[in-house]
């Protein structure tokens, strides 16, 4: 068959703006929902694989980033290992604005990829914390639905509700 | 004119008008992606778009207002995806987010709109509750049977929910023996 001692076996991919991309197979592997789908098709893995929801934009960084995970797990584990895991997570999302972080997401969602999922979503709440109301709907692209009567029957009920929070009560 | 520039200059991804008029949305959306690099100007100019759409009208700055024309269709047409992105992150994905949030952001995140109230209050009992919460597992697809054990990990990974939801077992419990021994 293949005179290479090791070939590896390449998936195409296609994005919702018709780029392919052919990945390695271990990374694809990394998106659990390509993953399911052939290992309930076995024999689709030669067919180009369309991905409707996701840009080609994110598709190359959600590689990039799979690529990256991917040699930083063959190597042994130690804690060098996991600061450079976290340093690369952290530049991995410093130089993106919100809405690449919002349409990584939707990728990572769609794509049922775990690790960076959860890492995305905690870089949006860590970049939500502390901030003003009013930067978290512009952050989510959300409207002010309440009315200022709503607005101050929430405040006045936050101050009560969250005084039974505390979890040492009850 | 009252499309205080006050205000495009602080939202730069939202719309430019008090109204929610899908068309001038979508504008306001496209304008501001295109004139990121514009200074000041650049208020004035998206303005001046929103008003006069079919653009004819001389204005301060005639080339810019053809080249934005030109643009603006092709913004629409990426806008598409932009805006969809913006307004449908599905609500698990925004209860995942809330529950990486400091407890203190979780009285003000109420405030921000009911949408966000609902995904917040969600969060909260997931991450107080003892019970784990199969209502954000049915989002998902059957993709996440191998992933039920990691159930815990999905809410909330530094929260310390999985003492209290031990804490509390036990509490009532023994509480429950208590009663049951002075009233037996």
């Amino acid at each position: 068959m293949s005179m290479a001692a090791v070939e590896t076996k390449k998936i195409t991919l296609r994005t919702a703006d018709n780029h392919e991309f052919e990945v390695e197979e271990a990374i694809a592997m990394e998106f659990s929902t390509i993953k399911t789908f052939f290992d309930e098709n076995p024999d689709a893995s030669e067919d180009t694989i369309p991905l409707p929801n996701v840009t080609s934009k994110c598709l190359s960084a959600i590689i990039e980033y799979c690529k990256s995970h991917l040699a930083f797990r063959a190597r042994e584990t130690s804690s060098s290992i996991d600061e450079q895991v976290r340093t690369y997570d952290e530049e991995f999302v410093k130089a993106r604005d919100n809405e690449s972080l919002k349409e990584l997401i939707l990728a990572a969602n769609y794509l049922n990829i775990k690790a960076l999922l959860d890492m995305l979503n905690q870089a949006v709440a860590d970049r939500i914390k502390n901030k003003s109301v009013e930067y978290v709907r512009r952050f989510f692209g959300l409207e002010n639905d309440y009315t200022p009567e709503e607005e101050a029957a929430i405040r006045a009920e936050n101050e009560w509700a969250f005084e039974g929070v505390d979890p040492d009560d009850d | 004119m009252e499309m205080a520039s006050g205000r495009v200059y602080r939202s730069p991804s939202l719309r430019l008008t008090h109204g929610g008029v899908n068309e001038e949305e979508e504008l306001g959306l496209g304008f501001v992606r295109y004139t990121r690099g514009l200074g000041r100007k650049r208020i004035e100019i998206s303005n001046e778009m929103e008003e006069s759409l079919p653009l004819d009208s001389a204005t301060e700055f005639p080339l810019l207002k053809r080249q934005c024309s030109e643009r603006m269709v092709m913004m629409m047409i990426d806008d598409y995806h932009e805006k969809s992105a913006l307004e449908s992150l599905p609500q698990d994905v925004l209860i995942r987010i809330i529950c990486g949030v400091d407890h203190k952001d979780l009285k003000q995140l109420f405030n921000v709109s009911k949408s966000i109230r609902e995904a917040t209050v969600i969060a909260k009992q997931s991450h107080f509750a003892y019970s784990t919460p199969t209502k954000i597992k049915a989002f998902r697809t059957s993709i996440d049977f191998e992933e039920s054990s990691n159930l815990d990990d999905i809410e909330a990974p530094n929260a310390p929910k999985l003492k209290l939801r031990f804490q509390r077992k036990i509490n009532r419990r023994k509480l429950a023996d208590i009663s049951v021994a002075l009233f037996a």
